[in-house]
């Protein structure tokens, strides 16, 4: 994964994790590109215990939401100190326009048939007839 | 003990743009940038999404505790650069054809705000003939209300110190 290339231009970053009861997140401006990882600032408040599950969203758009562009991460994150390095480990990205938009209609269209049939089967199986 | 929600909270939910909006699929959490409309009848957060992408709704399904985080005050119109992350437990709706007139409501009673022109701008796009004939499966929308459990905010935007807390929030 080339973690310069793909995070150029993206001035922000949210960190998500799981603590006990709910997911949590923080915005950050703080980071930087460590080889295969990138190493965010910790909050104060922020305590990841050993290796944990994260996800890392970086997203822009315009003033109408439009030109959208996202690079979102899976992977592991560690606490160091006041530092946290994520590893990350899957990568989906986006950009809104041209070929992407037209492989995110083609692909919400077959979604959408899939999920249909889908419910279709659900009720066929749950009354016997449709 | 019931907090009640203080009114320059529900003015970022109201007037901030975008929200980045996380579940949880296992311990995984799946972080999605959103764009939340808020009920100050409800006192909710709701995020719509189409059936086809109906796994995120499963995972919602399987463990509503969910985060909401409002971070970015670009294009709000308020000043302020306040972060609030809302945790809460979310209702997932999915009888399509309610969630549209229940949107469309609080589309024409949302705050005068730049938030309430993009909205009413994409609607308006969406009833276009092309739009009708492309994206015919992502105008049915599915509902998730998040009713907020915790607040944890800085009114300051400075995340890097510890949140001021509210419990209980109706």
């Amino acid at each position: 994964m080339k973690l310069e290339k793909l995070l150029k231009g993206f001035e922000r970053a949210v960190v998500s994790f799981y603590e006990k009861e709910f997911p949590l997140s923080f915005p950050t401006t703080h980071f930087t590109i460590q080889g295969n990882k990138i190493v965010f600032k910790k909050p104060k408040w922020v305590q990841l215990r050993g290796n944990q599950k994260a996800c890392v969203l970086l997203h822009t758009h315009n003033e109408y939401v439009k030109k959208i562009r996202s690079v979102t991460l899976y992977g592991y994150a560690v606490q160091k100190g006041d530092f946290l390095e994520f590893e990350p480990k899957k990568c989906y990205k986006f950009k809104q326009g041209g070929l992407n938009t037209l492989k995110f209609i083609i692909s919400g269209k077959r979604r959408m048939r899939e999920f249909l049939k889908r419910e279709t089967s659900k009720i066929k199986n749950s009354t016997g007839k449709f | 003990m019931i907090s009640t929600i203080p009114g320059w909270i529900e003015d970022v939910f109201e007037k901030y743009l975008t929200a980045e909006f996380t579940y949880l699929d296992g311990e995984m959490p799946r972080t999605i940038a959103v764009l939340p409309y808020y009920d100050a009848k409800k006192k909710s957060i709701v995020i719509t999404t189409s059936p086809a992408f109906y796994r995120k709704v499963a995972c919602i399904k399987k463990n509503p505790r969910v985060s909401v985080l409002f971070s970015n005050p670009k294009y709000s119109g308020i000043e302020e650069r306040a972060v609030v992350l809302v945790l809460g437990i979310a209702k997932v709706s999915e009888n399509v054809e309610e969630n549209l007139s229940y949107l469309m409501n609080l589309m024409i009673n949302h705050k005068d705000c730049w938030k309430k022109t993009v909205l009413t701008k994409m609607a308006e796009e969406l009833m276009s003939p092309l739009a009708k004939r492309l994206l015919d499966w992502y105008v049915y929308r599915i509902l998730i209300e998040v009713k907020p459990q915790r607040l944890l905010f800085w009114r300051d935007g400075d995340v890097e110190n510890d949140p001021e807390i509210l419990e209980g929030v109706s």
